[in-house]
């Protein structure tokens, strides 16, 4: 207890100091930083805050190791030069407004620093200096330390960020050629690779864009550890020799927009200053922040700066990284009647966007003349339908297969099967199916009436329109409306896609509706939709049977067993 | 205040001999490093493939997946529950059976062999080996279905680089099947019976010439009268038919002509009543049967040609099976001695059709 009381009353006045020396330095730092007229309102966006050595997405997938499984529809990686998680790639909006009135402006320059105001240190982490020159070689004859000229020559021991990133290290840098990988953006086509100008939001164009190291070897800090340089490109500038009128209080952008070949690397940790200074001069940009060697004598006199700002941005040492799991699920179900066509009692009542498809009966159909004992007629076809519904999310799609027999009596007397899609003829023994419309609303699929029921879908139009059986293609109809014919073909169904019509004439002759069944599809299950392309939110399908007889069919009761199944792929 | 402080530095102070600053910060290093070690990938294209999704029946499931860590795996592991979810308590589909299912075929990554399988686990086993084809198969025999038609099951999926699924898992997933109830479709086929008798018919029935008499003259023991009638028969039934001749003799009150037991010749001279159903040259009388239905003949009692025959209740005609429009020809033939009571002789020969449904 005496500690923390004694670590209160001593740290309190500690902290007002610091508090207190922070607030005197950093006005100071600010003026001398705009010691010109002041950019104002400025600001640097990020497309990545991640560090210089991230560049995969949440599966560790990147450009240079993409997904193993990547193809049509899958991409190599979530993490995309321009991307968030990318900060190896990484591209910048600056937004500031002039105050010069009227400045012919004819150059920009960006120089990133560790520091807001003083000599120039890139940012960066990686180990090693690249310094030339050695300032701290003092036994060098004629050694000046306030000239470089005098100091001894060293060899650059800095390391390459491809040496660094594997080990989480990164150096600002400036990745491409200017003119070859950078090119100025021209307002139509892809923006990757490109920078742009926009002043008062209008697109320039006649831009050139360099880029350079500019440190200086006079940058020391107290711990000598700390005062390495990169060595990196850490400065851009940007000219146009025919003078742009800016009116002060004009916002400016200068963005850069990354490729795979061009991009800016974030440093490895901590926050970096860009110090933005507008010129007179597309020849000469010269100012004091950007001057490397302020205390030589080399300097030309006569600063070209118009305009002067820093801004300041900061690399997260870490993203936050998000992991969840979707889990595989699929509901299919087979039934003969759509729950949506059930009136369910009205109020407080919903019908679901999904509901499975209802088992009435024991999911048995009578197939024939009802005035007859559901018997089946020479000279007239009889049909019925049952539904199936799936979903599932397999971003690989699902195969629907139908097994069974075709109708047989106890005695092994068969009416025969439909090896092609044929139209449904009288006379002739069949029995096939295929695919029809579930949602027509009319008749048997006429949805709920009554007013009072509630519909999840917001409304029953709303529902009707997703009573379909998309993403799957049943209807011969369907390849060429939207959103069907977003889809690629879908071969297996289109022997079972032509059962829309009347299954006879009337006077024992065909009718237009055409159908298909194998009946070997009883140890060989037979697919009659499938699709690869994406998830399958909710799929309805209705199925037609037809049944015809010849005379010589042998009398009997008929009966026959038509199971489907659903084969997703995750 | 003071009492609580002290207790917990006193409860602080005994843990630290157990658990030191040190080994905390191990345990934690331990912790951050451990997670990447377990980061197995998800096995991509996974699907099953069930025969038959009959609620119960035994049948086939074909697993496929695609590998994909490359490296060396000598196990698969297949645990079926309802959830797909890896660590959740495992409930077995009920009804579901896999303790009798057999590997028949793989590919892609093959070599496995069932190592253990019960009720809802198989582990596939082979000496590890680098993987050569990342899409692979397997399908296995003899695995009863699951029951519960209402709510997809599924099957958890790992790779192990062990023999015998223990150890890390290199992927990991699962796939989802779910049992239905069919669709029963149930009609009738009407049973029909076509069936017309005359001297004269055409070949569907159609018609007749509505004659049902025939005066066959004055018997002599010099010669045979005959005639002829005709019938016409189809059916769907799956038994097909039988046609039966059904009455007396021809008789004149208690004069009988009777006739012979046996397919027997015509013989003039000798009290002989007999019928057949086949085209004869003696007499010249009579029509083999017509029609395209092989499968409808006479008996052959009846269809031997210049023999004939009468038993009542005898089947004339029949068929094994389904049976179109057969057009049958009865021939009938008179002989009589020179001691025959004179007299009127008549008869009336019904002919009853059955089909047997």
């Amino acid at each position: 207890m005496y500690t923390l009381k004694s670590i209160a009353r001593r740290g309190t006045p500690l902290a007002a100091v610091f508090a207190i020396v922070a607030a005197t330095l950093m006005p100071a730092a600010a003026a001398f930083a705009d010691s010109l007229n002041p950019l104002t309102e400025r600001s640097l966006l990020l497309s990545s805050s991640a560090p210089g050595f991230q560049d995969t997405d949440g599966s560790n997938y990147s450009t240079a190791a993409p997904n193993p499984a990547a193809g049509p529809g899958i991409p190599g990686t979530l993490a995309p030069a321009g991307s968030g998680p990318n900060g190896k790639k990484s591209g910048e909006t600056f937004t500031f407004k002039t105050t010069s009135p009227s400045a012919a402006t004819k150059g920009f320059s960006l120089q990133y620093c560790t520091g807001a105001a003083g000599f120039c240190q890139a940012p960066g982490n990686n180990t090693g200096d690249a310094r030339t020159l050695d300032d701290e070689n003092t036994s060098n004859p004629g050694y000046d330390a306030n000239d470089s000229s005098t100091w001894a020559t060293r060899v650059s021991d800095r390391e390459s960020n491809a040496t660094a990133h594997p080990n989480g290290r990164s150096d600002f840098d400036v990745v491409g050629a200017p003119g070859t990988d950078w090119n100025e953006y021209s307002g139509t086509g892809s923006t990757a690779g490109t920078y742009e100008v926009k002043i008062g939001g209008v697109l320039q164009s006649g831009w050139t864009m360099t880029k350079a190291n500019l440190e200086s070897p006079y940058y020391q800090q107290a711990d000598a550890s700390k005062d390495n340089l990169t060595g990196k490109n850490n400065y851009i500038t940007l000219t146009k020799p025919g003078a742009t009128t800016i009116t002060g209080g004009t916002q400016v952008q200068i963005i850069f927009h990354p490729s795979e070949t061009a991009y800016i690397t974030n440093p490895g940790s901590d926050a970096f200053f860009v110090k933005i200074n507008t010129y007179s001069s597309d020849t000469n940009l010269i100012g004091s922040q950007n001057d490397a060697t302020p205390l030589d004598s080399s300097d030309t006199p006569g600063h070209t700066v118009l305009d002067g700002g820093v801004t300041v941005a900061n690399v997260m040492t870490d993203s936050i990284h998000i992991t969840t799991k979707v889990l595989e699920t699929m509901a299919f179900s087979v039934g003969t009647r759509n729950r949506d066509t059930v009136d369910i009692g009205g109020a407080g009542q919903t019908h679901g966007t999904c509901d499975p498809i209802q088992v009435v009966d024991n999911n048995r159909l009578n197939l024939g003349n009802p005035s007859a004992e559901y018997s089946l007629e020479t000279r007239k076809a009889w049909d019925v339908n049952s539904y199936w519904r799936l979903s599932s999310n397999s971003s690989g799609g699902a195969t629907v297969y139908y097994s069974g027999n075709t109708l047989a009596n106890t005695v092994g007397d068969e009416i025969a099967d439909m090896p092609s899609e044929v139209t449904s003829l009288p006379g002739t023994e069949q029995f096939g199916l295929g695919f029809v419309d579930a949602g027509t609303d009319s008749g048997q699929d006429a949805l709920d009436t009554n007013p009072a029921v509630t519909w999840a879908d917001g409304s029953k139009a709303a529902h009707l329109a997703k009573l379909r059986s998309y993403p799957f293609i049943t209807l011969s109809s369907q390849g060429s409306t939207a959103p069907y014919n977003a889809l690629q073909a879908q071969s297996l169904s289109t022997g079972y896609d032509e059962a829309t019509g009347s299954i006879d004439d009337g006077n024992g002759g065909a009718g237009t509706a055409k159908f298909q069944f194998h009946k070997s599809s009883s140890t060989v299950p037979e697919p009659i939709a499938q699709q690869n392309e994406t998830v399958i939110s909710c799929a309805t399908a209705k199925m037609r049977y037809v049944g015809n007889i010849a005379a010589d069919t042998p009398a009997g009761v008929y009966t026959t067993k038509i199971n489907y199944l659903a084969a997703p792929q995750y | 205040m003071k009492h609580m402080l002290v207790r917990l530095h006193a409860f602080i102070f005994a843990w630290r001999h157990l658990w030191s600053e040190e080994l905390v910060a191990l345990v934690l290093v331990l912790l951050v490093f451990a997670v990447p070690m377990t980061s197995a990938l998800r096995f991509k294209e996974r699907s099953l493939y069930m025969n038959s999704s009959v609620p119960g029946a035994t049948t086939s499931y074909k697993v496929s997946f695609r590998y994909m860590t490359p490296q060396p795996v000598g196990s698969v592991d297949m645990l079926f529950c309802m959830n797909p979810v890896p660590y959740a308590t495992c409930v077995t589909p009920p009804g579901l059976d896999v303790s009798n299912a057999v590997l028949s075929s793989q590919t892609g990554e093959t070599g496995f062999s069932i190592l253990s399988k019960s009720t809802n686990h198989i582990i596939l086993t082979r000496p590890p080996t680098l993987m050569t084809a990342g899409s692979s198969s397997y399908t296995f025999d003899n695995i009863v279905n699951p029951t519960n038609t209402s709510e997809a099951f599924s099957i958890r999926l790992r790779s192990h680089a062990t023999t015998d699924a223990t150890g890390t898992e290199i992927d990991f997933g699962s796939v989802r099947g779910q049992v239905t109830d069919g669709i029963v479709i149930e009609t009738q086929v009407p049973p029909s019976l076509i069936f017309c008798v005359a001297q004269e018919v055409s070949d569907n029935c159609a018609s007749t010439n509505d004659t049902y008499y025939s005066d066959m003259g004055t018997l002599s023991a010099d010669s045979t009268l005959t005639a002829q009638s005709q019938m016409a028969v189809g059916t769907n039934a799956s038994g097909g038919f039988a046609i039966t001749a059904n009455g007396y003799p021809l008789s004149a009150g208690t004069h009988v002509i009777d006739g012979p037991l046996a397919p027997t010749e015509s013989k003039p001279g000798t009290n002989q009543f007999g019928i057949n159903l086949v085209e004869n040259s003696a007499p010249d009388i009579g029509k083999d049967p017509e029609g395209t239905w092989a499968n409808a003949v006479a008996s052959p009692d009846y269809s031997q040609p210049n023999k004939f025959k009468y038993v009542s209740g005898d089947v004339v005609a029949f068929s094994p099976n389904v049976s179109l429009m057969k057009k049958f020809t009865v021939s009938y033939i008179v002989n009589a001695n020179e001691k025959l009571k004179a007299g009127v002789y008549t008869t009336t020969i019904n002919y009853i059709a059955s089909g047997r449904f």
